[in-house]
Formats: structure tokens, sequence, C-alpha cells
């Protein structure tokens, strides 16, 4: 074994181009580290690439990465044009990264052609487990949904009624109705939820008009899988409440907003950067993680009583310590279909590709 | 006392029109020199960055063909229906039927061997993009319903179509990606060797070349041409407007699905929920350009994918990707508003008479 590793040395010695991955497990320190990430829209959207850029300001602040210099982000990257991205990744490259984030679903393909091109890159996408060469990472949002949904049922004091406001119909966006629906349930049995779709990933006035329906049917209380803030804004006008989406949204609507389901990317990027400084980073590597990754924003305590809030917290270490299993069967769907037996638990797959609709939900599709 | 009038001018060379085209682009980006200096960067720097990763390396040229291939088919699409005076404003419609039929060949088609099975996947797309227009040219030849609006209706139907198969019953497995399975291999629009450009780049000059002597040397390409100067000398001369309404959007649209058809096999390999991302309404830009000349509008095709990708060099060099797109739209539109000096003379003469 080790007569072969020597000579496996030597002859690539010889050859003067050193082809050997071997610059991916070198250590350096993490300062050092050039850091890039590609984004669809601009990355200060108020949405969804918002929370994954400040993910990854906040991993690069943490582990002393300049983001002035170190951090290079690439705004307007559209999906749909794979030479774009190519050109994009290779600026990047040219430019020094040493590790580049995908912060959108649509680079994943591309990616992981241009990782066999840059073998030296550590490539990191928002992806379920699909590739093999790239490290993929994703939030199991339902943990923070099913909190945001008990929240609003306890609320919701004196009504069963609970409303929703869906972008796309999409297994991420069913995943966020059930959980939602699921926790309003944990509180209050009777719970269902009325859902509506915007069926575009961002339209204000859509978003508006859908909470207003809400609104006028005589629900208060809300959740959201939309990225703009027409939704708390609307709320806020109607004397209505809701649970805001993506990032915090309490400044934009201080009357309406609860709280906030918050994607928290930061200890997942800082995991991945500090082992591709490290060198010990696993490109097949898949994370996908629930706990502080998956939380409520603080609460607004103008708007939640304090026993409120402490028994959402609750809720939350239960989730943690494995006592409140949000898929747990017995689970059925909305035609009444069993989806998880008695005593059993839904696979992380089957939870990732969500094709249905708990059974307290209206309106699905 | 002078008066200022405007002129239209009966003949331009094509000298003239480049000449022209040249200048205000240059107007265009000195006019952008100013506000990548007042955002705190050396314009030079930036430009001959941009030009030097874009145009003056064969990866960048690569590149600018491989992302211009859409732009050329919707750019020849619209170009032949603006040519008769018919505003096609749906070639992003057209383009997401054209994509959608071939992937359904794909998917529920019978297996042909290679060749044939792509000449029929091509055929599909063709024929998805020309059923498209076709929904506008039958009102439009039958009743005079203005294809303006219908066009660029059915563009948001035809996207909203595209993107529920992408994200509903097409969806490829295991991912959160709106779209469809990779395309099958014998599929793929093969490189040209050694030069890793598309096959399907000679493939669409050829069109170009096609429609160019289409105008040139045939009695339709004329009497689109007549109908297109004079709607009442083509009566006038017995032409059948009804028949060349058909025949134009139809061969317009199923351009523009054409475009669908060489993304799917030659660039993304999926069909996807937002698949045409504007080419469709950058073809009417191009075509424009182009004064619909075919052959012009693959040349202006590859430079605005050119420009398009330059954005990523752009942004590395710590200009925002808002100046990046930015420059884009002011040289669309500054060149576009100096082919206003192309059409028209601005003619200083005496005022002739006294005033009154």
């Amino acid at each position: 074994m080790k007569k072969t590793t020597i000579s496996f040395l030597t002859a690539a010695s010889v050859l003067t181009m050193c082809a050997v991955p071997v610059s991916a497990s070198e250590p350096m320190d993490v300062s050092e580290l050039i850091v890039g990430e590609l984004h669809y829209s601009v990355a200060e959207d108020g949405g969804f690439a918002q929370a994954l850029h400040a993910g990854v300001v906040e991993a690069c602040e943490n582990l002393g990465i300049d983001t002035e210099t170190n951090l290079l982000t690439m705004e307007e990257i559209s999906e749909e044009d794979p030479a774009l991205i190519e050109s994009a990744v290779e600026e990047l490259v040219d430019s020094g990264a040493n590790i580049i984030f995908g912060c959108s679903t649509g680079y994943a393909g591309v990616l992981a052609e241009l990782q066999e091109e840059f073998p030296e890159v550590v490539f990191a996408q928002y992806n379920n487990d699909v590739y093999e060469n790239i490290v993929e990472f994703q939030i199991r949002g339902y943990e923070g949904m099913f909190q945001a949904g008990y929240l609003c049922a306890l609320m919701n004091e004196g009504s069963n009624e609970l409303g929703f406001e869906a972008s796309m119909d999409d297994a991420s966006v069913r995943t966020a109705i059930n959980s939602f629906a699921l926790g309003a349930k944990y509180a209050n049995p009777d719970a269902t939820v009325q859902v509506v779709w915007a069926d575009s990933w961002y339209d204000l006035d859509i978003e508006a008009n859908n909470a207003k329906t809400l609104i006028d049917s005589g629900i208060k209380y809300m959740g959201m899988e939309a990225s703009s803030p027409a939704v708390p804004q609307t709320c806020e006008a109607n004397g209505a409440y809701c649970v805001g989406y993506n990032v915090d949204m309490e400044a934009s609507a201080p009357g309406a907003v609860m709280t906030s389901f918050v994607w928290n990317w930061t200890p997942i990027f800082q995991d991945i950067i500090q082992k591709t400084a490290d060198g010990t980073i696993d490109i097949s590597a898949d994370y996908y993680e629930g706990g502080e990754c998956s939380a409520l924003a603080d609460f607004n305590s103008e708007l939640v009583p304090e026993e409120i809030q402490q028994k959402v917290l609750e809720v939350k270490d239960k989730i943690a310590s494995g006592e409140i299993v949000v898929y747990a069967g017995e689970l059925k769907d909305d035609e009444g279909n069993v989806l998880v037996a008695d005593g059993e638990t839904m696979a992380d797959e089957e939870i990732l590709a969500q094709d249905f609709f708990v059974e307290n939900v209206k309106g699905g599709k | 006392m002078k008066k200022i009038r405007l002129e239209k001018k009966t003949t331009s060379s094509g000298f003239s029109v480049f000449l022209n085209s040249v200048l205000f682009t240059g107007v265009a980006l000195v006019f952008c020199a100013f506000i990548i200096a007042a955002v705190g960067f050396n314009p030079i720097e930036v430009y001959s960055k941009m030009f030097r990763k874009a145009f003056l390396s064969m990866r960048g040229i690569r590149k600018a063909i491989e992302s211009g291939l859409p732009l050329m088919l919707c750019g020849l699409g619209v170009s032949i229906a603006f040519r008769m005076n018919l505003n096609n404003i749906g070639a992003e419609g057209q383009y997401a039927v054209g994509a959608i039929f071939g992937a359904a060949y794909v998917l529920y088609g019978p297996e042909l061997p290679r060749v044939p099975g792509m000449v029929m996947l091509a055929l599909c797309c063709f024929a998805g993009g020309a059923l498209w227009a076709l929904l506008c040219a039958v009102p439009k030849a039958f009743w005079g319903v203005d294809e303006s609006i219908t066009t660029l209706m059915l563009n948001y139907v035809a996207l909203i179509l595209l993107s529920y198969l992408c994200l509903g019953p097409w969806k490829a497995k295991g991912q959160n990606v709106g779209q469809t399975e990779k395309i099958p291999e014998i599929f793929e629009i093969p490189e040209i060797p050694g030069l890793e450009i598309s096959l399907a780049f000679p493939v669409v000059t050829l069109i170009a070349l096609l429609l160019f002597f289409f105008y040139r040397c045939t009695t339709s390409g004329y009497q689109i041409n007549v109908i297109g100067k004079s709607l009442t000398a083509a009566r006038y001369a017995g032409i059948n407007i009804r028949k060349n309404i058909l025949l134009v959007l139809g061969l317009s649209g199923g351009l523009a699905g054409l475009a669908g058809f060489v993304q799917y096999a030659a660039v993304t390999g999926r069909v996807q929920e937002n698949m045409p991302n504007n080419a469709g309404y950058t073809g009417i830009v191009i075509a424009y350009l182009s004064r619909f000349n075919p052959i012009v509008v693959i040349i202006v095709s590859v430079l605005f994918a050119g420009l398009q990708n330059s954005s990523a060099t752009v942004q590395v060099m710590g200009v925002p990707a808002q100046i990046a797109t930015m420059i884009q739209g002011a040289i669309m539109i500054i060149v576009i508003a100096g082919d206003f000096f192309q059409r028209y003379k601005i003619v200083f003469a005496e005022k002739g008479g006294k005033a009154s």
C-alpha cells in the first residue's frame, strides 16, 4: 500500500501538471478563504435570497472572513441561462474563490457539471440530496412552521379557522402549509387552515388580495409562504395578524406581525466554510438541519402575551428533544387516506417530496 | 429665421445603418461611463475587461453563441412578422409552447432512431410555436382582431401552462426545481468537434440564410415585403392577404417555437419553469435593431448575449448587478433611439413666406 502511494507521488511530481486534487484537502487559515455566492435576484430582496445572503455574511463574520474583500456576491444570475451561470462561476474561480454557494435550486445541475471542471473549488448548493459531487443544504422548515401554526391557533381564541397565503404549488410550499396545519391541530384539534394561492412566487397585488379575501371571510390569524411584505401590511390595515416568512418582517408591519419564521442558514454555512478551510469537507455531504436553523424570530411582545410565548418555546424544545415528531402517525391526508400509520414516522424523502395535504387543510390543490 | 423639420429618408445603405449603430453604441457607452465613474469605478477598466472576456476569448464567444441561440430564433421569428407589419409580441409564449410540445414528444412520442427522432422533436417544437401564433393569426385574418393584443396576452397563458407542467406532472423526481427530467441522450444536439460549439449554431445560421433568400428570391417573400410597405398596394396587386397573414404568423411562431427546441436539446437539456426568460421580448429588440435582416439578427443576437454574460465579469469587479443591467438597457435604448436618425433626416430650411 505504502509503495503504491510513493510510486503514485513520484508519478505526480514527474507530471508537472499536478492534477491530483490535493488543494482541496490542504488546510488553510479560514480567514483567508474567498467565498462566492450566486443569487437569482438581488441579494437584498427582502425574502428568500436575503435570508441566504445574511447566512453567508454572518458565517463569514463569525469565522473572521472579511466580507468587504473576501466575499464575492453575484446577483441576478438567471437560473435559466447556463452560460451566464458558467460565466459567473468562472469569474469567481478566476478571482480565487475557494467555495461557491449556489443560493437557488436551479443552479444545482450546472454547478454539479462545473465541479468536474474546477475540482479544487467546493460547491455548496441549496437543494435536496441529489448530486454526489456538490455539498447540498436544506433546512427542516417544517419545525418552525409547526411552531407558527401552533402560535396562530393559540392566539385564535373562540374560532377554529386559520388562514394561509401560499405561493406556487410545490413540495416546499406544501411542506409549509402542512406543518403549519399540524401545529395548529396540536394546539386545537378542531383547527382548520384555509389556503389561498397566489400562483406566483412574488406578486404584491395578488398576495394582498388573497390576504384580504381571508380577512373578509372572517379569518383573523394567518400564516404565509410568500416573499413580499404584502400579507403583513394587508393584515395591519384590516386588523388581522400573521407570522412573517423568510426574514423578520416585524418592521414592515409592527401592528400585525407576531413573529416570523426565519431561515437561519448561519450554522450550516459556518460548518461548510470551516471544513472547506480545514480540508475535511466531504463534497457529497448533505445538510438537512432543524433546531436553531428553523426557528421563529423574537416575538412581538405588543401582540403575543407572555404565557403564549412560553408555550410556543416549550413546543420548540419538545421538537428539539424529539418529544414532538411533526410528521408522526396517525396522519391522514385531506381525502381521508392514511399517510403514516399510528406509531410510525415519515421518512425524510417523503417529507421533502410532499404531494399531499394533511387532513385539516382546506383549499389545497 | 430657420425652420427645422424632419424628413423621412427614402433610401439608406447597409453601410450607413451599420455606421449609425456603431456610433450610437459609442454614445451609449459614453453615457454609461459617467454612471460607472459616479459609482467609483474606472469605466475604461470595466469596459476593457468586459469586452476582453465576452468577445476576445474563445470561451466568451462560445458562451455568447450558446446564450444567443434562443435570441436568434426569436429574433428571426419576430422579424418575419414585422416585415409584413404584423406585430408579433408573442415570441415569448410561442417559445414556451414550442418547449412544451418538445417535452411532450420526448415523454409520450414513439421511439425513433437518432436523426429522425431529433427531426421529429424539432418539428413538434415548431408546430407548438406555430399553433400558438395561429391562435392569433386566424382571428386577425378573418375578423381583423389586433394581433398585438392577442399575441401578448397569450404569452401569459403559455407561461402559466409551462410553469404548471414543470412544477406539476412533468417535474423531475427528487428535486425542488421546476424542471423536467434530463433529455435522453439520443435527442441531444451534439457539439461541433474541437470547437465546443453546438451544432445548432450552423443550423440556425442556415435558417437565417434561407430566410434571406426567401425574402429576396421568392414570390412569397416579395409579397410579404409588399404587404409590409403598403397594404393598399398589395390589395390592388391582388395579393392574398389572408393567406399571407396565416403563413407569416405561423412561420414566425414556429421559429420562436424552435428556440424552445435548441434551448431544450442543446443548452439546458431540460424544460424549465421559466424557460423563455425574456428571450421572446429581447428578440423584438434584436429584430428591430437588425432592421429585420436575418443575417444581421444572428450577429446582433451574439453581441447581445455576450453583453448579458458580461454582467458576471462586471460584478466580480465590485460593480453592482444593477449597473450591469443598466449598461445593457442603456445600449438598447440609445441604439434604438439613434435609429431615428437613420429613418429621418433633419432639414434646416428658410421659413418660406411672411408670417401673418
